[in-house]
């Protein structure tokens, strides 16, 4: 088993992107949804052929941080093989009147639970066979779509954060703190790793030295005798 | 003839020095070369000084409220969890569970099998080896066997046709089972019935329905491992699974604790590619701004 230190150098660090605490919670895509945002599907396919690769670098680094700050929204990603279709991103908006009927009973966090019992027939979960496509929108639902072949993915946030007007969250202070805790320790990191290396390569000279000169010796005794 | 002599003993000399290369070895005086030969054997053996390393008897456990470890309560490691695994198909992510125990390296482990309140895996494939054509063999169909006899069934097994997951046998059987000498290529799969694993039993229908929605633990190294529920589960769900099974742990450990003491140190919550979190026993705190049922809806 790992030892305590071990596990929170994992916890702090980068097993894998995003796996971190600290990079789940802050960096871009860090924002609040309104409460008018019902749902976000996204459809593209697993290969990057055709203009695929924003929008799974879309899912794979700012879509954790939506969905940590926004948790009760569904985020659905419909992956398939069919790469001549263009990847689409969804939003399926509360229209205007239902939302301003909506909001007195039942604003931000409890807002999203009726909807989402609703869509636990209409919408199937993510699927990775090209299963769970775009269901249309219900009746108080209006839907924006966003094209994101051959967009990068920090584009095809900026055009989500508009459509959808978040509200992007800043870093608290202890958050702050504890990213310049990690970059301090990583630059030192470096130099220590760059230290080692250098002291790696001085022993590995010095034995290759002796050991030529050995051979070399080696060699004079043979033919002296 | 003198000349002649010295003649001779300076050939002598000519062909000794051509042979000088040889070890020198005869040229030390007798008296000096015991001591070195001593001296050189001596070092020898000397350079095999191996220190033994101990290793305490107990898996070593820290405290982790000194350490100040983080500890989430249940909602928070699972909202980071879904964070996580955003966009994966839900049947296919899995969350983990791993119960550190608080035990000696040596020892009884804990080796169960439990029926959680929500299955993780609901459609296991069972195979029943029983003699064909009988009673026991269409009992076994009709209670959800996917494969049924003797030698027909003992025939696919060594083609490697294996499409079930678990083997049971019956007791009229286990001479046919044990003739067939099938343990080479089901002991490794870790599908050789056997009394000890009650997976040769006399009631084949009872044991379908008892394995079909049960999974198996055991601690390894002081830990016990397993899988608590699908991506899918709401917070409650997975309450109810990680409560059944730590009282079914608790209780097996009071029961083992009267030889040598064992008990639950900490328990983690994992997914299949996320992060391990350490639970603190609580289910959600208020503070958080998550609540229960925004944890509950489709991903």
């Amino acid at each position: 088993m790992r030892s305590l230190g071990e596990r929170l150098n994992l916890l702090r660090k980068v097993p894998f992107e995003n796996a971190n605490l600290i990079n789940i919670k802050c960096g871009p895509g860090a924002a609040v949804l309104p409460a008018d945002v019902t749902r976000i599907h996204m459809d593209f396919a697993i290969h990057l052929k055709g203009g695929h690769m924003g929008a799974r670098k879309f899912w794979k680094e700012y879509l954790p941080r939506l969905k940590y700050h926004n948790p009760a929204i569904p985020m659905i990603v419909n992956r398939h093989d069919q790469n001549q279709n263009p990847p689409t991103m969804t939003i399926y908006l509360r229209n205007k009147s239902s939302s301003a009927a909506a909001a007195p009973e039942s604003p931000s966090s409890s807002s999203s639970s009726p909807p989402s019992e609703q869509q636990q027939v209409a919408q199937p979960s993510s699927s990775r066979t090209g299963l769970s496509k775009a269901q249309p929108p219900t009746a108080d639902e209006r839907v924006v779509h966003i094209d994101m072949t051959n967009k990068h993915s920090s584009h095809i946030l900026e055009f989500f954060m508009a459509e959808t007007r978040a509200v992007p969250l800043q870093p608290t202070n202890e958050e702050i703190a504890e990213m310049q805790a990690l970059e301090t320790l990583r630059r030192n990191a470096e130099v220590d790793r760059e230290r080692m290396r250098q002291l790696r390569e001085e022993k590995k000279r010095e034995e290759d030295m002796l050991k030529r000169a050995r051979a070399a010796g080696g060699m004079a005794e043979q033919e002296e005798a | 003839m003198a000349p002649i002599d010295r003649c001779l003993a300076s050939v002598a000399r000519l062909t000794l020095s051509q042979q000088s290369i040889r070890p020198a070895a005869p040229l030390i005086p007798r008296f000096l070369a015991p001591a070195l030969i001593q001296s050189r054997q001596a070092s020898v053996v000397r350079t095999k000084k191996t220190k033994k390393k101990t290793v305490p008897k107990d898996f070593k456990r820290h405290n982790l409220e000194k350490r100040e470890f983080p500890q989430f309560t249940l909602c928070d490691a699972m909202r980071v969890l879904r964070a996580v695994e955003v966009g994966q198909p839900p049947a296919s992510i899995k969350y983990e569970i791993h119960i550190n125990l608080k035990t000696a390296r040596n020892g009884p482990v804990i080796k169960n099998s439990i029926r959680l309140p929500h299955p993780v895996q609901s459609d296991w494939q069972i195979a029943v080896i029983c003699p064909e054509g009988s009673d026991i063999a269409t009992a076994a169909t009709a209670a959800g066997a996917v494969a049924v006899g003797e030698e027909t069934l003992f025939e696919a097994i060594r083609q490697e046709k294996i499409d079930f997951d678990r083997l049971i046998c019956h007791e009229n059987s286990e001479k046919a089972l044990n003739k067939a000498g099938l343990g080479k290529i089901l002991g490794p799969k870790g599908l050789m019935p056997s009394k000890r694993m009650k997976t040769i039993v006399s009631d084949v229908v009872k044991s379908i329905r008892d394995s079909a929605g049960a999974a198996d633990y055991r601690e390894r190294q002081g830990v016990i491992r397993m899988a608590i529920g699908q991506l899918g589960h709401t917070p409650d769900q997975l309450k109810a699974n990680i409560q059944a099974l730590l009282k079914k742990v608790k209780s097996e450990c009071a029961e083992i604790s009267e030889e040598v003491s064992k008990e639950v140190h900490e328990v983690i919550l994992s997914t299949t590619n996320g992060p391990a979190l350490s639970l603190n026993s609580r289910l959600n705190d208020p503070e958080s701004g998550v609540t229960v049922e925004a944890l509950s809806g489709v991903m």
